[in-house]
């Protein structure tokens, strides 16, 4: 057997190679047949003439026979490939405004959806970096004031939950934590986490190198307390030494030793942290009272699920502890809380973000499917072009099979080329995509057009492929051979086919819809965002965040001595123009959308208490800020009644405190806060407050300093100093005279001269930060806004090849119904309507399915709803007039038709 | 005699047949084949020619320019071993054939 495919190898590859010598060989043996057979006949008498031609006519047609032996080699069916490639290929390039449309429709629709599908994939479907992350779920506390959103846990009710449960064969809990470490006498800043002992069994994290906290590390009281650290930081700090294990060092003033490294994929997903320590040794970092008190909510919570546990039941188990637990905890149940129990995989990416993505996926399949449409719809209509040219070959003897694969090779090349060229500006468009993504949503830097979305991309090509084959070949069934070839310039198209391609136009209209409605909602949303009114003037502010290590500042007088030089040196530095210092969180300085809560103890005087914390109060408890005395100046913000803070205003001087609007007019309805009190104390029930009120003189306006998108929060500030407390960061703000950049190295620069042991840590504008409120919003605006480009342009595209098809076709009618007597505006409307029928169907059809659905973009639009009907008519309006415009100039083209021209072609 | 359509692998058969014999031109081989089946089967060229290169091409038989009685310049077919296997094997296929259908089509006495 293997002696025959080697013989059938070496006739492909002469077949092939030395192709015209076996041709000529071919044509010598059929002409010996011919003489040999001719020899034959006048053997028998017959006269040569006549003996040749016998011999001829007995051959059959040399061609014929040569084509028979051709099909019959072993090179036959590459050989027609090549062919076929060959002819392709000048077809395609004799019609270029065809096979330019198609592979641009086929190269932006395709490299749009691949780079969208990259940035999904790696965001939601890359797997986690945790054992087994389906059995993982993620544990959130709630509460009906904040609409549900997830927050992290509190310490004691994180315990009962795991010494209840009966779903989970663990649980594992995690805190932030910074730490600073000294190196090389600069202080910089790593952030970690305080776990609990199991933390790293639970998540099932196997280690790089050394190991991960065991039950026995938790015994151990040896003086330092173990520790694992993640890659990046053992390269960073470590220099990757192999020998790592067992190193120690110093952070806030605990001696640590390493006992393990873990990979950097897992230290990127906890966002990124890249030290975990146990905190049950370390109560120095977080203090035992905060980890058994259901007031802190600081945790992040995971558990992995029983066999044989699903996450519903899971979350129902949860959900019927936890009104227990309240009781057991604080003596009455409280329905205004929930809990969540949420797979880890939805837990990890904000809900916002994950919509936005599934949204722009959405989108994108929307824009494929249009690009397959009009591709269909203009390969059919060439095809028409085309029908007498098949015919012809059909005639001569060609086989309908044979046809077929040419057309079907055409269609190959064109989406060969359309899906390279794709491929190359997904992986162009990719870096732009992630570059240009909010910070939430691009986190990792390994989006890549790798397997998965090389994979996604051919599958893609490969529906398109079969889509528009299948509506090809349907149309093909119905050619008829007859009306081809008759030599009748007009009305060569079948009423199918001409239906086939209006039904095509009215599916283009349909996709269109959603997309470019969506598409008017976000930017509606967009810019209602960012019209509103901040409160506060956030240009030519800048804002820096400096840590206080209790290293430096062990005591309040030296943190006052600190602030006081700082803001005396201020004043003296030309580029800045105010100054100012807080211990609270300015402005959305993390980024994210989650707002940080520090809801302070304080009762009202006559009035409510909020106890720190409590989950009921959240809320509504008032942020506390200190403030130096020019903050409100620095930020802009009026003060609307009262005064502001003066540098009387010192430990040792009567206590005072300013609110705001907000917090006026939730405590103090109807009247004015001025003089009224208020108390800072913790309330224990049963005895009466001990520490001095503190009275309100002033009452400043809202600043929405956290999220644009949620009313302003209740807020108290106190002067420096006259609240006790150790901050641990100062926020200083400048509003600088000069260029940002100057101001930013003049606050440095006057930082150093006070103390240069201080960790300068990260700097903004702000209005860098209020950008980034918007950032994911305009992002997915933004792309949406391309995508409805690219939709109304292939929509058009499609609305105009129908009429203009529909003009060539007809032209003969149209020459017939001028000449008798239609004026061009009856032909033009004739013709525009013919275009604009199956466009306008489709946007109606369209648009009612957009409104029914429109619910989904609930959660991603601001100040609009989802199914406004104003937006819909714009959106419908613009479609409308593309698509009259695209059905107009065809029209147009129409009337000028001249009468006597057409009706004398015949 | 009618003309009746062969199977491709009949044609085959018959090909190497005559060709086991001695080698032929292509003409040759038509020859031979209308007397080795007593006239039934007369191999038009449009047929013959694609059967010789295919089965040249699988290595069954082998081809070389010579020349004919009439001095000629001609392409003469020769089988080759493992021809002459494949013509043993399709030989005996075809006998069983045969026989299977022979009896089939007895006339049930």
């Amino acid at each position: 057997m293997t002696g025959q495919w080697l013989s059938r190898l070496r006739a492909l590859a002469r077949n092939l190679l030395r192709r015209s010598s076996v041709d000529r060989d071919l044509d010598a043996e059929l002409k010996s047949y011919v003489e040999l057979s001719a020899d034959e006949a006048q053997a028998t008498g017959v006269a040569p003439d006549a003996a040749l031609r016998q011999a001829r006519l007995r051959l059959g047609g040399t061609a014929a026979v040569t084509e028979s032996v051709r099909s019959a080699r072993a090179a036959a069916g590459l050989e027609r490939l090549w062919q076929d490639l060959r002819y392709a290929m000048r077809t395609l390039l004799r019609a270029p405004g065809y096979t330019v449309g198609v592979v641009l429709t086929l190269a932006l629709s395709l490299g749009l959806a691949t780079a969208v599908f990259a940035v999904v994939y790696d965001i939601r479907l890359r797997p986690l970096p945790v054992g087994r992350p389906d059995e993982v779920m993620a544990l959130f506390q709630t509460s009906v004031e904040t609409n549900a959103m997830r927050e992290p846990v509190a310490g004691a009710r994180f315990n009962e939950w795991r010494r209840r449960n009966e779903v989970f064969t663990g649980m594992a809990a995690a805190s932030r934590k910074s730490f600073d470490f000294p190196l090389q006498g600069v202080g910089a800043r790593v952030e970690g986490e305080l776990v609990s002992a199991d933390f790293f069994q639970v998540l099932r994290v196997e280690p790089r190198l050394g190991r991960v906290f065991m039950s026995g590390d938790m015994a151990e009281r040896v003086g330092t307390v173990p520790c694992v650290i993640a890659e990046s930081l053992w390269r960073r700090v470590f220099e990757a030494d192999a020998a790592v294990v067992g190193r120690t060092f110093q952070a806030n003033g605990v001696s640590f030793t390493v006992i393990g490294v873990v990979p950097d994929a897992f230290a990127r997903w906890r966002q990124p942290a890249e030290i975990w320590a146990p905190y049950d040794l370390t109560p120095t970092l977080l203090e035992p009272r905060i980890l058994a008190s259901d007031g802190y909510r600081i945790f992040r919570v995971f558990g992995r699920l029983r066999p044989g546990i699903g996450p519903r039941q899971a979350d129902a188990a949860i959900a019927t502890l936890d009104p227990q637990i309240q009781e057991f905890l604080h003596g009455d149940r409280d329905d205004r809380e929930g809990v969540a129990v949420v797979p880890l995989k939805e837990a990890v990416s904000d809900p916002a973000v994950t919509r936005s993505l599934w949204l722009l996926s959405g989108a994108a399949l929307l824009v494929l499917c249009l690009a397959a449409a009009n591709i269909a719809g203009l390969t059919l209509i060439r095809n028409v072009s085309r029908a007498r040219e098949f015919a012809t070959r059909l005639a001569l003897g060609g086989s309908v099979g044979r046809l077929a694969a040419q057309l079907a090779t055409e269609g190959a090349l064109l989406l060969a080329f359309g899906t390279s060229i794709g491929l190359f500006l997904g992986r162009v468009a990719l870096p732009v995509l992630v570059a240009l993504a909010p910070p939430d949503a691009a986190r990792a830097a390994t989006i890549a057009t790798d397997g998965p979305v090389l994979l996604f991309a051919l599958a893609i090509a490969l529906v398109t492929a079969a889509a528009i084959g299948v509506t090809v070949a349907m149309r093909a069934r119905h050619a008829s051979l007859g009306a081809h070839i008759r030599p009748v310039p007009g009305a060569t198209q079948t009423p199918a086919s001409a239906r086939a391609q209006a039904l095509l136009v009215l599916i283009q209209g349909m996709m269109a819809v959603p997309v470019v409605a969506a598409s008017a909602l976000l930017v509606t949303s967009v810019v209602r965002l960012e019209a509103i009114d901040l409160g506060f003037e956030p240009r030519g502010l800048h804002i820096m965040k400096l840590n206080l290590p209790a290293s430096i500042f062990p005591t309040t007088e030296s943190l006052s001595r600190f602030q006081d030089e700082l803001t005396r040196r201020a004043s003296t530095v030309p580029a800045i123009a105010e100054f100012a210092i807080t211990d609270g969180i300015p402005v959305n300085f993390f980024g994210g959308d989650a707002p940080i809560v520090f809801g302070s103890s304080i009762t009202i005087e006559g009035g409510r208490r909020y106890l720190n914390a409590e989950p009921a109060d959240a809320p509504l408890a008032p942020n506390l800020q200190r403030v130096t005395p020019g903050y409100f100046r620095a930020l802009g913000v009026p003060v609307l009644r009262g005064r502001d803070f003066r540098g009387s205003d010192r430990p040792g001087a009567p206590l005072v405190a300013i609110v705001n609007e907000t917090m006026a007019r939730l405590n103090w309805p109807g009247g004015s806060p001025i003089g009224k009190r208020v108390n800072f104390e913790r309330v224990r029930s049963g005895r009466p407050l001990d520490e001095p009120w503190t009275e309100i003189i002033g009452v400043v306006a809202d600043a929405r300093r956290y999220r644009l998108d949620a009313p302003p929060r209740p807020e108290i500030y106190v002067p420096f100093g006259q609240k006790e407390g150790v901050p641990s960061w100062f926020f200083v703000h400048a509003r600088g005279r000069a260029a940002e950049g100057a101001t930013a190295s003049a606050l440095r620069d006057l930082v150093r001269s006070v103390d240069p042991r201080v960790p300068i840590g990260d700097g903004q504008t702000v209005p860098e930060m209020i950008a980034n409120l918007t950032a994911t919003p305009r992002y997915s605006a933004a792309l949406l806004a391309l995508f409805s480009l690219i939709s109304l342009t292939l929509a058009a595209v499609g609305t105009y090849g129908l009429g203009a098809f529909a003009v060539a076709q007809r032209r003969r009618e149209i020459g017939i119904r001028l000449a008798l007597g239609a004026t061009p505006r009856d032909v033009a409307r004739f013709i525009a309507v013919r275009g604009l029928l199956p466009a306008a169907c489709g946007l109606v059809i369209g648009a009612v399915l957009a409104r029914a659905t429109s619910g989904i973009l609930q959660g991603l639009v601001f100040g609009v709803e989802p199914s406004d009907p104003l937006i819909f008519a714009a959106a419908l309006g613009v479609l409308v007039t593309v698509a009259a415009l695209a059905a107009y100039l065809p029209a147009r083209r129409a009337t000028r038709i001249n009468p006597v021209e057409t009706l004398r072609a015949e | 005699m009618s003309r009746m359509d062969l199977l491709q692998g009949t044609l085959d058969l018959l090909i190497l047949r005559a060709l086991s014999l001695e080698p032929a031109h292509g003409l040759g081989v038509s020859r031979r084949i209308s007397q080795l089946t007593a006239g039934t089967f007369e191999v038009k060229p449009g047929s013959l020619f694609p059967a010789l290169h295919r089965l040249e091409e699988q290595g069954w038989l082998k081809a070389e320019w010579g020349e004919s009685e009439n001095r000629r310049r001609a392409k003469f077919y020769t089988i080759t071993a493992a021809g002459r296997r494949q013509l043993r094997e399709e030989t005996q296929t075809w006998e069983r054939l045969a026989l299977a259908m022979s009896r089939a089509l007895e006339p049930s006495s």
